[in-house]
């Protein structure tokens, strides 16, 4: 049965809420939602919301929202469990899609760093990568963002309880620039922007902050990176500053990893 | 409110309006019902936006505007324009912002007992004059009149508020590198389009414009300011300003063979080298005065119980654009270009019999890697001379 015909049926879809390696910003999103809480909670049963309710109701559940990465052996168990609980599986934030900024260690050697922050490293039981839940389950929809917009996700909340497509538009942070009128700040100031390459969905908040476009909600479609890379060598940064352009809370994002890693290959080259 | 004459020409006599009386004109035009609009200081751009009167135009500006870059500073020319108000050319935002805005709600719907009801809001756009439009802006009107007001699908909107806006020119002193106005057929000096024109001469003592009603609404503002009839001595110079903006444009290469250079430019190993460089980003297309391009959204609350539909700028550059059951037509950056490109400067004219470029270089300036659409035509030009023709395949 569908989540619309579910909602027609007088019997509300079920919502439950997951938490994997993340910082819980991105399911507070949904408690942010102060003014348009109630129509949730009237829209949807919470099944499963451990931030907002002890109350749990076994699964399946129609609309299972997944929050954070995958970094234990016990992760990589739990998302299937939930996967097979779970009518439709989205997932939120830059931790869920794209590893998040804990991906970093994607980079480096997991062991070193668990060595040099535990006091008994033994009890440490990790993988060597954070990697996003489409590496693991089928996802049904990714909700980009760090931390995600709580209008987008009320937007995706609707659209399953009415059985629609979201609008969640996946062009250029510099569309969302033009629409409400910030002028460009790369060209008319020479600030790095990572905005071309970048996901919308911020409603471009730095940019308006006279700030470049970080990369929170990583790749857009059909992203060319290089191309800003270039634009970003042309203003001055080295190839290091490039690279951390890049490496940031998508830093696992194939396109945005690809780049970061190519950076540190011209740098490693140059020093040949 | 007068309904306004849609592309006069009549340029009425030409009279001097001290510089001191921009003020003067600016009242009159709040003093008629107007929201004012026009050029303005923020975040280091010279932006469209409502202003207060003459005190916020940016006075003493000059721009300096290359492929992908922009920037504009008092006096940073190093000549002395100190009390000019009008010595920057266009910035990032357009006409089309006002009379084609970027997101605008077009019908709302309510359910009760299995029926629909649908209601269009109403249009909130107060009279508008807008103050500092260039050649560039009003033949850019003139393209979006030929889109949205056809006879088949006239966008009420659109029409409305076309006509609830006072249209005041200023002719171009100092074009940009990126403005190429006269490779499209029109000129740094405006000619059509507007209630009113000025232009700027002089500085300090000799500040002064010259001012021209194209409009019956500009000759009644007109009538209520202290004018003086314009001597030789000022036509004269009114023409040397001119002379020296068309002098700066010359350099621009030739265009006029855009059409059918590009009609048959489909397979030009151009556009790979372009798509190379191209993020299809869209800031070329929501800068662009006549793209006109709209995505239509379905929102409904969480009840189910009510719906607004949408109207926002799209871009020919993402996938959603070309998106037919299936998948998008258009998927590689090579193919999106060509598709701007060809109908910027060629099928527009098959669609529309017109171009669909003004020249006013928005799209090269505000491109973050700076594609130049006049090199890039240049470029295929030269490929299409160099390839051996092929057979149609």
């Amino acid at each position: 049965m569908s989540a619309r015909k579910k909602a027609q049926s007088n019997k509300k879809p079920k919502l439950a809420v997951f938490k994997f390696a993340s910082c819980d910003g991105c399911q507070l999103s949904l408690l942010d939602c102060e003014d348009e809480l109630l129509d949730v909670a009237g829209a949807v049963d919470i099944a499963y919301f451990p931030e907002a309710t002890r109350a749990v109701m076994k699964g399946p559940w129609d609309l299972t929202l997944v929050e954070g990465s995958i970094t234990t052996p016990h992760d990589a168990e739990r998302i299937h469990q939930i996967r097979r609980q779970s009518k439709m599986l989205v997932t939120i934030g830059a931790c869920a899609t794209a590893g998040g900024i804990q991906a970093l260690r994607n980079f480096g050697n997991v062991n070193a760093y668990v060595s040099a922050v535990y006091a008994h490293p033994e009890y440490i039981e990790t993988l060597r990568t954070s990697t996003p839940i489409a590496d693991h389950v089928k996802v049904d929809f990714e909700l980009n963002g760090c931390p995600i917009n709580k209008y987008q996700l009320l937007e995706v909340i609707n659209a399953t309880v009415n059985g629609r497509r979201p609008n969640i538009n996946p062009n250029s942070v510099c569309a969302e620039c033009k629409l409400r009128g910030t002028s460009c700040i790369m060209v008319s100031q020479g600030i790095p922007c990572m905005g071309p390459v970048t996901h919308a969905g911020c409603n471009a908040i730095c940019p308006f902050y006279n700030r470049g476009c970080f990369g929170c909600y990583g790749p857009k479609e059909a992203t060319n990176t290089a191309a800003v890379a270039t634009r970003f060598r042309e203003l001055g940064l080295n190839n290091e500053d490039v690279m951390r352009q890049f490496r940031m809370f998508t830093a696992a994002a194939r396109e945005f990893e690809d780049e970061s890693v190519a950076a540190e290959k011209f740098e490693a080259e140059s020093l040949i | 409110m007068e309904t306004s004459s849609v592309g006069n020409t009549n340029t009425g006599s030409i009279h001097v309006l001290a510089a001191a009386d921009l003020s003067a004109l600016l009242e009159a035009i709040v003093a008629e019902g107007y929201r004012l609009v026009g050029p303005r200081i923020r975040n280091g751009t010279a932006v469209l936006d409502e202003i207060s009167g003459a005190a916020q135009l940016p006075r003493g500006y000059r721009d300096s505007q290359r492929p992908g870059e922009y920037r504009i500073s008092a006096n940073g020319s190093g000549e002395t324009n100190a009390g000019r108000y009008f010595d920057y050319v266009v910035g990032p935002t357009s006409v089309k912002r006002f009379l084609y805005p970027p997101r605008r709600k077009v019908l709302e719907a309510e359910r009760s007992g299995g029926q629909w009801k649908i209601t269009e809001p109403a249009d909130d756009y107060p009279p508008t004059a807008i103050v500092g439009l260039r050649s560039c802006d009003l033949a850019a009107v003139r393209i979006l009149d030929r889109v949205l007001l056809n006879d088949i699908y006239p966008d009420p909107v659109y029409a409305a508020r076309r006509k609830a806006t006072l249209m005041i020119g200023v002719d171009c002193a100092h074009p940009s590198e990126t403005c190429f106005c006269t490779s499209m057929g029109g000129g740094p000096s405006v000619e059509s389009g507007y209630d009113l024109n000025l232009t700027e001469l002089g500085d300090g003592a000799t500040h002064r414009f010259l001012i021209a009603a194209g409009s019956d609404r500009g000759e009644k503002l007109m009538a209520s300011l202290r004018l003086s009839t314009a001597t030789s001595d000022d036509l004269a110079a009114g023409a040397a300003q001119r002379k020296s903006a068309e002098a700066a444009l010359a350099q621009n290469p030739p265009m006029q063979d855009a059409r059918e250079v590009l009609a048959n430019a489909w397979n030009s190993t151009r556009w790979d080298s372009i798509a190379q460089r191209c993020m299809a980003c869209a800031n070329c297309t929501m800068s662009c005065p006549t793209c006109f391009c709209v995505d239509i959204e379905d929102e409904t609350d969480l009840t189910g119980e009510h719906a607004d539909r949408w109207q926002t700028w799209d871009s020919c550059f993402t996938m959603g654009h070309s998106y037919v059951h299936g998948g998008a037509v258009r998927k590689e950056t090579t193919s999106r270009y060509r598709q701007w490109m060809t109908h910027k400067l060629s099928s527009w004219h098959d669609q529309f019999e017109m171009s669909g470029c003004t020249g006013c270089g928005r799209c090269i300036t505000w491109c973050p890697v700076g594609i130049d659409i006049r090199e890039e035509l240049a470029a295929i030009r030269t490929d299409q001379k160099t390839d051996v023709p092929e057979a149609a395949q």
